[in-house]
């Protein structure tokens, strides 16, 4: 089929129908890819083709030469390791939490499981910044502000709700009869959990999990927050610190570690893109 | 190993499910529980495999109480209506994994499974995903992951109700013969009463919760215990004539016509059932009655015949043979064998049926 032919077809409705669909899509792309270019275009730039007017679209010449300078600005290297780990960290104690949660309140029908569940349902309602305080406090006496951990287990809090609504609906999905012809199969039920229920949530599992991931891995207030030793400060707070010490805001410099800190988030979505539209479509089938 | 149930009730909320069900299931025996949707009759399997917990009562296997053991703990074996094949696992591990959790040397696992896929005839899909099977492969792949557990019960839950007509009556056949191959107590969950009456060694009737009648298929057939088993077995289903008997003449009386009551029959009546395969339709004004045909079904080795009679509410359906053709609008006579009628009391229980043929032609001999 040539593009023709897809621009001109009408089976789905009226005529034109695929072409408006392409410049909607085409619209909605646009307005994601013109930013990251531009971002991407920038750290590329010398000095003397920023805050030009009319702003250059193409680097010329193109150098790397903002990414050696940025890189040492900071510990960058020990930056990248905290946010891996603490978003890592995040992802794995949230996911380990959250999972067997998740099945015991979608399957074991416990005095209290609705409540529970009702009660996880509504911390989703309660804004992040309202418990910031309150949390800072409970973190402080336990001596574990401004370390990885601490961090790790703030975000863990925020997620754990959000994760077990979304797993619940995953392992609701599934059908009951599959766990009752294992346990007439005499498996006992951790092995159940493990053996059946886990592999058949991949997909919603890695949705989740990487809804945690990308998201802990940009997040900045609670960072900013909680981390005050520089030697532990995440990506996102590294990155507001070009502000701070340059006086005026080096756009090429900040653009260039702006792009290494998105590289990861775009190639762990080209690696599990597959499973995670999986995963979000599954939900929408509900 | 024998099973019983003792006045099993299982109540949800306020619906009662199975209602005091006392029932006993006879080692290697092959019993199906059949009934309309609703009657109770998965629920009651259900609580034999101990993914439900009776309200009351106690179940027994080979004397040992149950009630409360896990499914785990009952080593029973379980072919769910939609097969739960677990789709991440190849046919192969479908039916390897339970065992996997036993004892059994992994060489006998290997052999137990060849064995039962050429006896299924599935040895050459056990690669396979359930996914890529096709109804009848997986229904295969669900009945040969229960039999290599070489389990002591087993348990099946409409196992053939997702599969066409034809491959239907395929597997019925199949599950007879391996029924008579692993000799193992089977109960079987069915809403079709033919697939009842075909394959068991004895019928469990169930209605709104209450078991009706359980014996074997000739019995539940030929001497249903009340009028609701007389219309659930047998298709098509027997006809019901309100009737009083009039003892002075020796006769069931109906509407519209009176036959001579059975012999040896004396009490009261309030309902005449005669079964379709039982009405013998001969030349107009001869027979017990005159009745216009109004709908002619060609079935092929018999055909139905749908009967209006003057001064009856009720229509009569009749089966004759497949030679005989009718039209709507024809006059033909319907005669009654009174031996072969069947009476309820007000109560809709039977107060006569007919002797079994069974029991006649020992009989005769």
């Amino acid at each position: 089929m040539s593009v023709t032919d897809v621009l001109t077809s009408d089976q789905d409705g009226f005529p034109g129908e695929q072409l408006v669909r392409y410049v909607a899509v085409s619209l909605a792309a646009l307005f994601v890819i013109v930013p990251l270019y531009w971002m991407v275009a920038t750290s590329l730039k010398d000095p003397s083709q920023i805050g030009v007017f009319p702003p250059t679209l193409v680097p010329s010449p193109a150098t790397v030469e903002p990414y050696f300078a940025a890189w040492e600005t900071g510990p960058w290297g020990q930056w990248f390791l905290n946010t891996i780990l603490i978003s890592g960290g995040a992802t794995v104690v949230t996911l380990a939490i959250a999972t067997p949660a998740a099945y015991a309140l979608a399957r074991f029908d416990f005095p209290g499981s609705n409540p529970i569940y009702l009660l996880f349902l509504g911390l989703l309602m309660v804004p992040a910044q309202i418990l910031l305080i309150p949390l800072y406090n409970l973190l402080s006496s336990l001596g574990l502000v401004d370390t990885r951990l601490g961090l790790i287990l703030v975000y863990s809090t925020f997620f754990l709700a959000f994760s077990i609504f979304l797993l619940h609906s995953f392992m609701t999905n599934l059908p009951e009869s599959l766990e009752e012809a294992a346990r007439i199969g005499g498996i006992p039920e951790w092995k159940i959990f493990v053996q059946v229920i886990l592999p058949l949530v991949k997909s919603g599992l890695t949705a989740t999990g990487m809804l945690i991931f990308v998201f802990t891995w940009n997040e900045f207030l609670f960072a900013l927050t909680f981390l005050k030793s520089e030697q532990l400060y995440t990506i996102s707070v590294g990155l507001q610190s070009f502000q701070g010490i340059h006086g005026a805001t080096v756009y090429n410099q900040l653009f260039a570690m702006s792009t290494l800190a998105t590289l990861p988030v775009i190639v762990l979505f080209a690696l599990f893109s597959e499973q995670f539209i999986e995963g979000i479509a599954g939900l929408e089938m509900q | 190993m024998e099973i019983q149930l003792h006045d099993i009730t299982k109540r949800f909320d306020e619906l009662v499910a199975v209602n005091d069900l006392s029932m006993t299931i006879k080692d290697g025996e092959f019993l199906t529980l059949v009934g309309p949707s609703g009657c109770g009759k998965t629920t009651t399997l259900r609580m034999i495999a101990g993914l439900e917990t009776p309200t009351d009562g106690v179940i027994e296997f080979g004397g040992e109480d149950m009630t409360y053991a896990s499914p785990q703990e009952r080593e029973l074996a379980f072919v769910f209506q939609a097969y739960a094949l677990y789709p991440h696992m190849s046919a192969r591990k479908n039916m390897s994994f339970a065992l996997e959790h036993t004892e059994v040397p992994e060489e006998e696992i290997e052999q137990r499974i060849s064995e039962t896929a050429s006896m299924l005839g599935i040895e050459e899909h056990l690669d396979k995903n359930p996914p890529a099977l096709s109804g009848g492969q997986q229904q295969r792949v669900a009945l040969g992951r229960s039999i290599v557990r070489d389990p002591e019960i087993f348990l099946l839950d409409e196992p053939l109700s997702n599969l066409d007509a034809k491959l239907r009556v395929k597997m019925r056949a199949e599950l007879q013969q391996l029924h008579r191959e692993i000799q193992t107590t089977t109960i079987y969950v069915t809403h079709d009463q033919e697939e009842a009456m075909t394959m068991s060694d004895r019928v469990a009737i169930l209605n709104n919760g209450d078991l009706q009648q359980i014996d074997t298929p000739e019995v539940v057939y030929s001497q249903p215990a009340n009028r609701f088993v007389a219309g659930f077995i047998g298709s098509p289903s027997m006809n019901f004539l309100d009737c009083r008997i009039d003892s002075a003449a020796g006769a069931v009386q109906t509407d519209a016509f009176a036959i001579d009551a059975p012999s040896g029959f004396s009490g009261e009546a309030a309902t005449l059932g005669v079964r379709p395969e039982e009405l013998s339709i001969v030349p107009p004004r001869e027979g017990d009655f005159s009745a216009e045909v109004t709908v002619f079904e060609q079935i092929g080795a018999y055909n139905i015949i749908h009967l209006a009679v003057d001064d009856l509410d009720e229509g009569i359906v009749a089966q004759v043979d497949g030679s005989k053709h009718f039209d709507p609008g024809d006059t033909v006579g319907v005669d009654i064998d009174p031996k072969y009628v069947h009476l309820f009391d007000a109560a809709d229980e039977a107060v006569y049926n007919p002797p079994l043929a069974s029991e006649e032609s020992t009989a005769i001999a």
